[in-house]
């Protein structure tokens, strides 16, 4: 209750009984990117598997802007956080103005420049952050009974230092954040560690033109995003299926008729009703996989297809 | 080299576009796919047409 002339005064100071049991947070060795919208609600966390599968989940959604985006192992910290920043009054006395930000690097080496490319993408994001400590402990900002990401003034994904014959090739990102948010707001629950160390971001899949276009019918090779397996020598029968592609023009969908796997290119072969009444023969045709769960049930975990102008 | 033969399968066709189509046009369409058989039996399967045993 508010009343005239009388300031608000918080209540000074809390109790600082030591229990038997206490959280210290020990080495961060990995963290996720979470939408703002993501948490982990009561339910899921009372059990660890219930709030494990949640996050893999969160992982796979097909929204990507829903999506919780995995980083990789983290290999070395550099913390440079600001000290407490202190204002000297004319007689000499400090006065704390504010507690200085977390500035937190962490140095990783898995993924090389494939994944640093891909994590610069959210330099300009607007992203929370989970971390996970070494013991399993996953921890983000308490709200409600919720566990949720810690909001970031800033990811970046460095560029990468060169080898230099002492060195290795250097990756790093970085993350500043206010201390109110985890101070006496931190979250956390136990988790099994090597289980979230497990969690594996979505790959791309880059789709390739393979010969030129029939009349409704063209070849395209899939391949891996980063290492550019051809993903026909793991996927050639669960990515023949018509119902697994996805093809427009000019912003409509196109009905495809079918999808053969051809071994003699490593790629498919697909075609498309030229009686569509959205079909032009003259292109061009845009051609991706379907979301991400559609793929899952068909049995291609982790994939999400990039698009493929076929001109 | 030699071509690999493919062996075709229900699954690599839209069987809702299939099914508007009558057996002469469905074979038709896809001939750059297999061969006149194959394709009869995808399109017999997708119909569900039963072979006499």
């Amino acid at each position: 209750m508010s009343s005239l002339n009388q300031a608000f005064c918080a209540s000074s100071g809390g109790n600082t009984g030591i229990d038997d049991c206490s959280l210290t947070l020990k080495n961060i060795v990995r963290g996720f990117l979470v939408p703002k919208s993501f948490e982990l609600t009561a339910a899921q966390l009372a059990d660890p598997d219930t709030a494990l599968a949640a996050l893999i989940a969160a992982t796979k959604s097909d929204n990507a802007s829903l999506r919780v985006y995995p980083l990789p192992e983290v290999v070395g910290i550099t913390d440079s956080s600001e000290d407490v920043v202190l204002q000297t009054l004319g007689y000499g006395t400090p006065v704390p103005v504010r507690q200085g930000n977390y500035n937190l690097t962490f140095a990783y080496l898995a993924g090389g420049n494939c994944v640093n490319g891909a994590l610069q993408k959210f330099n300009q994001g607007n992203y929370r952050y989970l971390g996970v400590d070494a013991g399993g402990v996953l921890f983000g900002v308490k709200s409600g009974t919720s566990l949720k990401g810690i909001p970031l003034d800033y990811f970046n994904a460095d560029k990468f230092k060169f080898a230099d014959g002492t060195n290795v090739t250097g990756f790093a990102y970085r993350i500043s954040f206010k201390p109110e948010y985890l101070n006496g707001n931190l979250g956390f629950v136990q988790m099994d560690l090597l289980s979230l160390m497990e969690i594996d971001g979505l790959h791309n899949v880059v789709l390739v033109q393979s010969g030129a276009r029939a009349l409704g019918v063209f070849k395209v090779l899939a391949m891996t995003g980063c290492a550019g397996t051809n993903m026909y020598d793991l996927y050639d029968t669960e990515l023949a299926s018509a119902a697994l592609w996805k093809v427009t023009e000019a912003g409509k969908d196109i009905t495809i008729t079918s999808v053969v796997a051809d071994p003699n290119i490593k790629g498919f072969t697909i075609t498309m009703s030229t009686a569509d009444p959205d079909y032009v023969a003259g292109g061009p045709f845009f051609v991706t996989l379907q979301p991400v769960s559609i793929l899952e049930a068909a049995g291609v975990v982790g994939f999400e297809g990039l698009t493929l102008k076929v001109a | 080299m030699a071509k690999h033969e493919v062996k075709l399968s229900v699954k690599n066709f839209n069987s809702e576009w299939v099914k508007g189509l009558k057996k002469p046009e469905f074979v038709e369409a896809s001939k750059h796919l297999g061969s006149k058989e194959d394709l009869e039996a995808i399109y017999d399967q997708i119909k569900g047409v039963k072979k006499d045993s």
